[in-house]
């Protein structure tokens, strides 16, 4: 019997042996056999939503379909402003009622699926756009009447009102174009889960893992080329990373090559040091906000079907009050502390690098409200908010309760939750209390839908030209009745503003427009219905031995990946030949054959050589 | 109770609590709010049409009980709806996910059961000893430690590497991505993968499984047919194998069943530490986007497996022990 | 996650009917009841004294106990806030001024632990009172009455073991919003079934006593027998299982709230390592910020359980040693 056993453990070691040397010359090969592919692989800690673009709505959705689809007009990787020479459309000419505008297109272009890409397409995609509605693109399109064919290369825009925004002198069309023959033929085209891809970009989706990742490979019949554009990389691969310490050590590692829009400005500065790697803070759109209900309950302007609810308080709802806790922050201090200086205190929601250019304003240094503790009190006490029964605590003039804020953070974002104490600091030495609490981003929404509360830590993300985020604060927008959603969360209502709105979509000059938004900028930081907190950064790493050539957007300080179009991942190449093939990772199997015969013939000894339980070892 | 009716029984107890558990899912969900509001702020130029648009397509404007009855249809079907996040349907999204997750659980299951009752059976037998005093530490340690702190741990040592400590193995995730192994070179990717998860879950279940081995040998120890056993001479090693093994060794493989709803819960923090994607970690993201679709499906999924294994242990106890089917 | 350990069958506890009261002869039978109970108690102290296991996890529990008590003596409460100026540099290993280090914010690791005994501690006691007090009282009335009312209630309680605990915690806790409030709520309404079916086993096999069929006899009500004599016996065993209870309560509280179902603007350990894990301690090597307050949990669930096995092995005759 132990003789049988032991003869088979030697068997069974000998198999092992044998089998490490079959699996040890297999390992000698490389993965795949062939001439190495070129991969650049990058990580970010959101899952993109949808494939599809009439569905998804998040940064890393447009992320994938700027490589695959494109816009009519590129953003120019400097500034953001039209770049024909790498752009479908090469020049737009303008009726002179300012209604039609009639789009010159580059000829000999190719869907991925070797179709022809022309006027047809572009049309179609807009017009369908219109028709359905299309969240994403419903601002852009909404003084647009419809698109029509005039012939292969040329196209007109007709526009419901005499306009700028079409006239190309900025890019204002951030719409992706579809393949008409793809889509055209769908029944339900928001179902369609758009893997394989057909795009007009330099790669195209080829794979899908929803949650994990999306797999990109080179366009064959990419138009670039005809301009000089020609990707060096052979296939792109967006990772998703649920866990940013995990993500970090695997650029660490170098199992991916870029990390992108990481949250953690701590493990950022752990990169810093790192060797191979470099960092970037860069500079993007984004901004944080407190908002305040500026007077869901006690407003009487009905546009857009409103009724007052909720249960904001008098205070909030009084500019003069909202100026003076706004002198109460500082941004810069949030920005140190919170997140690690990487931002900058913000002004207005239209970022410093919107276009069309110089169409951002900052507060002359007459009209800036400035940190100050003590201009702060003065001004609250000068609206009438003093300390009737000496509590520490200001009254409202109107009520004369005391005035203590609902000022909700969201658990999704640490940040809400480190900037609460400080804010909480500060307005206590104005004599402003809070009762802060904590919820989910649906929680948040439904209670803001609901008009009861006084602020909220949230943020956005605008696109280039101001025209969405500006809307956002029209009275239309506003939540009309508890339960029914709307995107002006501070309940700004201005008829002024909301002319200046309208005369921005129609000024038929470009300068009037930029003039047109500065002045509603104005508005905006004079009735502060947001307390601007700071821009943050697009928080990024990447290894400088695997690839180079990135193009920064906005240069010099922007996006190093430049997602707004696909000049920087057509311009990225290995550092040198043979470092752009992925690693493999971990321990080598043939190591792992070894441990296994190790163990093997380790626990064989115990059991065959252990002593038999003995008499004497009775309990 | 004949055989057939005492299987037929548990069955159909099986069967009611199944419905139960789609009557309280349905119920739970609904509960949470009426989806179409909890479209995600910042969705551009969202209008007030698109969400009652939205309210109809999900038939949420239907009476509750038809609702009801619908889900039911549904879900028998197969149909688990649409997921709010990823616009695909439920069942796709998690029929992807679940390997990853039977492999990791199935293996360290495996490991834990077969190490803890080992170490159990060792401890019980030599009760008060010097490895059952050790043993009994090491065991205690590991059930008092939080699962998902012993992995964070992990990470720290072996993934990101600590002072002279090299980074051994690969930080997350089920493969290298993008290179599309195959055959053996997949095999050892995937095994480098899970090595870290794999030990993080064994050690942390290792400690019940060997606790409840140690208590239940003591107790048979100490019935009547020990002595019996023992007076009539038998060798010490065969009361031990022979006698109380399998007679301890009863309840704890259907404890050790009953207890695979709780392995499910932990892996989902070692599954969310360690980027491996599966169910787990498919729960984890999937409340923070608040994407109930696919919350309904998982607990479904979930609790079918815990009636079933309830089932799987009701059945073996009662073929392995004749004197419960004799009721 | 695990759940609270159950022996594989009920122990029995045989009523102590040969420990004589010492003192002079007591002719009320309350009195002698009475008496009897307190030898019997003292007997238990006197072997637990010997259980060095046991010993070693009361005093634990004790030390916790201090300085969940006296935390602001030890640590002062401004240092939970990040504008208090004991605030030091962000991120510090540990020095002799932050004995913990510092956590991203400046705060004293020490600090945010020595605080976050008190919540850890409260939602895990309070927790396991909820599930004690629905387990018991399903149990007893399943165990005692038997007939309709145990086959519903063990019916019910066979349904809830069947819902896995944390798919169901973290639906029920992003439903009514994060916070130690919700926690408690959870954590008490799905622990409760195990507790039901051990205390039912139990009391099962307590009714079949002699001594319970002579007090029906003589007349004796529900409630007497229920109160004088079922859970005075039960007693022992359902603390020692409370106090296993009361071990996995805290770790469920620490996985709930690393999860991001604690409230977030106040401090207990889980909140403490969810902090650290979102802000990249473990990739920055930030060992200060993860180790202690793990170690905390660890040591108190360990204090916890220790006392549950050393009671266990006590009052269990079955595990008593031949």
């Amino acid at each position: 019997m132990r003789n049988m056993a032991r003869v088979a453990a030697a068997a069974a070691a000998l198999t092992m042996v044998a089998g490490l040397t079959v699996a040890g010359s297999a390992f000698a090969q490389s993965p795949t056999g062939e001439a190495q592919k070129v991969t650049f692989i990058y990580g970010s800690p959101t899952s993109n939503s949808s494939l599809n673009p009439l569905v998804g709505y998040l940064g890393v959705d447009y992320n994938i379909w700027a490589m695959e689809y494109n816009l009519p007009i590129e953003f120019g990787t400097k500034d953001f402003s039209p770049d024909y020479a790498h752009s479908i459309v090469t020049s737009v000419e303008t009726s002179s009622d300012n209604m039609t505008f009639t789009y010159h297109m580059r000829s000999g272009m190719k869907w991925s699926d070797g179709q022809p890409f022309t006027a047809s397409d572009v049309v179609w995609t807009l017009n369908f756009y219109k028709e359905r509605n299309i969240p994403n693109y419903a601002l852009d399109l909404a003084i647009f009447k419809d698109a029509s064919v005039v012939d292969d290369t040329t196209f007109e825009i007709h526009s419901a009102k005499p306009t700028s925004v079409y006239n190309g002198q900025s890019v204002f069309l951030y719409d992706f174009i579809l393949p008409q023959h793809v889509w055209s033929k769908l029944d339900e085209p928001k179902k369609f889960d758009n893997v394989p891809a057909v795009g007009s970009g330099p790669f195209v989706v080829t794979e899908y893992e929803p949650g994990d990742f999306v797999r990109l490979e080179r366009n064959p019949n990419y138009w670039g080329t005809q301009v000089g554009l020609t990707p060096h990389v052979d296939e792109v691969i967006f990772k998703t990373y649920n866990d940013e310490n995990q993500m970090a050590a695997a650029l660490q590692r170098g199992e991916i090559d870029f990390i992108w829009a990481m949250s953690s400005a701590n493990i950022l500065n752990s990169l810093k040091n790192k060797p191979n790697i470099q960092t970037r803070g860069a500079v993007q759109p984004s901004f944080e906000e407190l908002a305040l209900n500026t007077g869901s309950a006690f407003q009487t302007n009905p546009a857009g079907g409103f009724v007052p609810h909720g249960d904001g308080s008098h205070a909030v709802a009084d500019p003069a009050f909202r100026r003076a806790l706004r002198q109460a922050v500082d941004s810069q201090t949030i920005v140190d502390k919170v997140l690690l200086g990487y931002g900058e205190p913000a002004n207005s929601p239209v970022q410093p690098s919107a276009v069309p250019a110089g169409v951002h304003w900052d507060p002359p240094p007459d009209q800036a409200l400035n940190f100050d503790l003590n201009k702060a009190r003065a001004d609250l006490e000068a609206a009438g908010y003093v300390d009737t029964d000496g509590n520490g605590i200001v009254n409202d003039p109107k009520t004369g309760e005391n005035v203590v804020l609902h000022y909700y953070t969201r658990t999704s974002d640490q940040n809400t939750t480190k900037t609460a104490p400080f804010v909480e600091s500060w307005w206590k030495q104005i004599g402003v209390g809070v009762k802060i609490e904590a919820v989910s981003n649906a929680k948040a929404s439904s209670i803001n839908v609901a008009g009861n509360l006084d602020l909220y830590d949230w943020g956005w993300y605008p696109n280039p030209d101001p025209n969405y985020i500006l809307g956002v604060f029209t009275c239309e927008q506003r939540s009309p009745k508890p339960g029914v959603y709307g995107n002006n969360d501070s309940y700004f209502c201005d008829p002024e503003y909301d002319k200046l709105y309208q005369e921005q979509l129609t000024a038929t000059s470009t300068q009037d427009r930029i003039d047109t938004i500065q002045r509603m900028q104005q508005i905006l930081y004079e009735q502060q219905p947001y307390i601007m907190l700071y821009y943050d950064r697009n928080l990024e790493a990447w290894r400088t031995d695997r690839f180079t050539g990135y193009i920064p957007q906005p240069s010099p300080d922007g996006d190093m990946l430049a997602f707004y179009g696909p000049f920087s991942i057509i311009n990225i190449r290995p550092v040198t030949a043979g470092a752009g093939a992925a690693k493999s990772e971990g321990i080598p199997g043939w190591v792992w054959i070894g441990i296994v015969v190790g163990l093997v013939v380790v626990a064989a000894g115990i059991m065959l050589g252990r002593r038999r339980v003995s008499d004497e070892d009775r309990a | 109770m004949s055989t057939r009716r005492y299987l037929f029984s548990k069955v159909l107890q099986a069967l009611l609590t199944l419905l139960f558990v789609l009557a309280f899912n349905f119920f739970l969900f609904r509960a949470v709010g009426d989806p179409a509001t909890q479209l995600l702020r910042g969705h551009s130029g969202i209008s007030r049409q698109a969400v009652a648009q939205l309210q109809r397509e999900l038939g949420l404007d239907l009476p509750l009980p038809q609702q009801f009855v619908h889900y039911v249809e549904e879900t028998l079907q197969g149909h688990l709806g649409y997921s709010y996040f990823y616009n695909l349907p439920v069942s796709r999204v998690i029929a992807q996910r679940l390997w990853p997750t039977v492999l990791l659980i199935g293996l360290s299951t495996l490991a834990s059961t077969v190490l803890g009752i080992w170490i159990g059976i060792a401890q019980g037998w030599r009760r008060g000893s010097r490895y059952d005093q050790g043993m009994l530490g090491f065991t205690l340690f590991t059930y008092s430690m939080p699962e998902f702190w012993f992995g964070l741990l992990m990470i720290m040592a072996f993934s990101v590497g600590v002072g002279p400590l090299p980074a051994l193995f690969p930080t997350g995730g089920y493969e290298t991505t993008g290179v599309g192994y195959t055959g053996f070179t997949h095999i050892i990717d995937v095994v480098n993968h899970m090595v870290l998860p794999f030990v993080v879950l064994t050690l942390a279940y290792l400690g019940q499984y060997s606790l409840i081995m140690r208590s239940s040998l003591l107790e048979t120890l100490g019935e009547d047919f020990i002595i019996t056993a023992r007076a009539k001479g038998v060798k010490e090693n065969r009361v031990l194998y022979g006698h109380a093994v399998p007679n301890a060794l009863l309840p704890t493989m259907t404890v050790t069943i009953l207890e695979f709803g709780f392995v499910l819960s932990g892996v989902i923090t070692i599954e969310l530490i360690f980027n491996w994607p599966g169910l787990g970690l498919l729960t984890a993201t999937s409340v923070d986007q608040r994407d109930f679709p696919i919350l309904q499906g998982l607990f479904l999924l979930f609790s079918a497996s815990v009636i079933v294994a309830n089932l799987v242990a009701d059945l073996l106890y009662s073929y392995l022990d004749p004197r419960v089917r004799a009721g | 996650m695990r759940p609270p350990p159950t022996s594989t069958e009920a122990p029995t506890t045989a009523p102590d009917a040969h420990i004589e009261p010492k003192g002079a002869p007591l002719t009320n039978p309350r009195a002698i009841a009475r008496a009897r109970r307190k030898a019997a108690l003292g007997r238990v102290w006197r072997e637990y004294r010997r259980n060095k296991m046991g010993m070693a996890g009361l005093i634990v529990l004790a030390i916790f106990v201090f300085v969940a008590i006296f935390a602001p003596l030890l640590a002062s409460a401004c240092g939970l806030d990040p504008t208090c100026p004991s605030t030091g540099p962000q991120l510090q290993p540990p020095t002799p001024k932050y004995p913990f280090g510092t956590d991203d914010l400046g705060r004293s690791v020490l600090t945010l632990t020595i605080w976050g005994t008190r919540i850890s501690m409260m939602v895990g006691l309070i927790a396991t009172m909820i599930t004690m007090v629905i387990g018991t009282a399903v149990g007893l009335t399943a165990g005692y009455y038997g007939a309709w009312r145990e086959t519903v209630l063990m019916r019910f309680t066979d349904w809830f073991l069947v819902i896995p605990f944390l798919p169901l915690a973290i639906v029920l806790a992003s439903l009514l919003g994060p916070s130690f409030y919700t926690i408690i709520f959870v954590i008490g309404i799905t622990s409760w079934p195990s507790s039901a079916r051990v205390i039912r086993a139990q009391v099962l096999s307590l009714k079949t006593r002699s001594y319970v069929e002579r007090a029906r006899a003589l007349g004796a009500s529900d409630w007497h027998l229920v109160t004088r004599h079922i859970l005075p016996n039960v007693g022992p065993l359902i603390f020692a299982n409370t106090v296993l209870i009361v071990a996995v309560a805290i770790l469920s509280e620490s996985t709930l709230s690393f999860l991001g179902l604690g409230d977030p603007l106040h401090t207990s350990w889980g909140t403490i390592l969810e902090n650290a894990f979102g802000a990249g301690a473990p990739f920055a090597g930030n060992w200060w910020w993860v180790v202690p307050p793990g170690l905390a949990i660890v040591l108190l669930v360990l204090s916890f359980t220790m006392i549950g096995y050393a009671l266990d092995d006590i009052l269990n005759p079955k595990l008593r040693a031949r």
